[in-house]
């Protein structure tokens, strides 16, 4: 006899949550983000979760459902529509006018101890000198200071580039990688040593020895798709990649990132949609 | 009907300017099957709903809380996406604003983000 493997309750809390708004999912969405909950709290990585959002599900509605602060409710979605999202897909930014608020503030999310992902596909490589951000918030006193996951910024050469509160390029550089991947999963943060750092699929690709600090002036919640721009009515740097599942946590280490990015690519395989 | 026949349609018009046909058709040619295709979504890139800021506060009052809209400013004018338009019907993510969508008119315009800070 084989044991039936039960559901993660937390897993449930999601299946619940998109009933509740309207949507519908398939036994094997929800098995596999079961798996997935179910990995990350064996890894000790659920509790450092502020926010994650599994985008998936049938329908739009759906996937709207993050984690956040321990219960289950839709992001806000601003400008998007239904034919953005499909779960083989993701959901898709156009780079001009599309975001999901988090609702993240900094109560609970401390930015000298953020780490941001995000498992995209079809990231800008190229096109000129314009940033495209995956996620964050950007002080809009001082465009050099806040919390940004760029799929691609252009400083001198295209970059893929993470910066915190308080980085500054006059103070250090931030972290970076000049070999930019079309698809992959991106993530960034400090690592517990002092040091800050950006991988793709958990590998690291840049260093930033810098401390963050918390010097800023009023930041909005933190965006996917773009950034938010002084306070959380505006948003602007948007991306038109898809994005297929994204984290903010705190303090992850290097083996935890590596982990996370283990856990995430399973999900997406197993959802059909692993890069 | 082609997406270029659809532009030819709709340009400086509104959505309630359409006859019953025309909104059908317009329908059958932006409706995303499995998503958008590409060639939908490239054309949707161009295609935009003049707005007010008075127009954003009225479709945002409409929506529950979780369902925003946000313009964007082309050459100082405000648009929202034309897209909303193929997500505006009957259990539809934008059905309530529908009204309000419906009157305002659609026009081309190229956003060209700025370049990067720093």
């Amino acid at each position: 006899l084989r044991a039936r493997q039960s559901t993660d309750s937390d897993a449930l809390g999601w299946a619940a949550a998109v009933t509740t708004a309207g949507g519908t999912y398939s036994g094997t969405t929800l098995g596999a983000l079961s798996t997935m909950i179910a990995s990350m709290k064996a890894a000790g990585l659920w509790t450092k979760m502020a926010c994650f959002g599994p985008l998936c599900g049938n329908q739009l509605t759906a996937a709207l459902i993050q984690y956040k602060g321990g219960t289950w409710a839709a992001a806000t979605n601003v400008n998007f529509v239904s034919g953005d999202y499909t779960e083989a897909t993701g959901l898709k930014g156009n780079g001009t006018s599309k975001s999901l608020d988090t609702g993240i503030t900094f109560a609970i999310a401390s930015l000298a101890t953020m780490s941001l992902s995000a498992y995209a596909v079809s990231m800008e490589t190229s096109g000129g000198s314009t940033m495209k951000v995956l996620l964050g918030s950007q002080d809009g006193g001082d465009s050099r200071k806040g919390v940004q996951l760029c799929a691609q910024y252009n400083f001198g050469t295209n970059q893929r580039r993470a910066t915190y509160t308080g980085q500054n390029a006059s103070v250090a550089a931030p972290a970076y990688t000049t070999a930019l991947t079309a698809s992959a999963f991106v993530s960034a943060g400090p690592v517990g040593d002092g040091t800050y750092r950006l991988f793709e699929n958990g590998v690291e690709v840049g260093t930033a020895t810098a401390a963050p600090s918390n010097s800023v002036n009023a930041l909005g919640t933190i965006r996917v798709f773009a950034q938010s721009e002084d306070d959380a009515s505006t948003a602007a740097w948007w991306t038109s990649a898809y994005i297929r599942t994204y984290h903010i946590g705190t303090t992850l280490t290097v083996a935890e990132q590596a982990t996370l990015y283990t856990i995430t690519h399973a999900f997406n395989v197993a959802l059909g949609r692993g890069v | 009907m082609t997406l270029s026949q659809v532009a030819t349609l709709l340009r400086g018009k509104s959505w309630q300017d359409l006859t019953a046909q025309q909104k059908a058709d317009v329908r059958e040619v932006l409706a995303p099957a499995q998503g958008f295709t590409s060639g939908q979504r490239a054309w949707l890139n161009r295609w935009w709903l003049t707005v007010t800021q008075s127009d954003v506060a009225a479709i945002n009052a409409t929506l529950p809380a979780s369902i925003r809209v946000a313009p964007t400013t082309i050459n100082g004018t405000l648009y929202l996406g034309a897209d909303l338009l193929t997500d505006a019907q009957a259990g539809e993510t934008f059905y309530k604003a529908r009204a309000i969508l419906a009157r305002l008119v659609v026009a081309e315009a190229t956003y060209v983000p700025p370049a990067s800070q720093l």
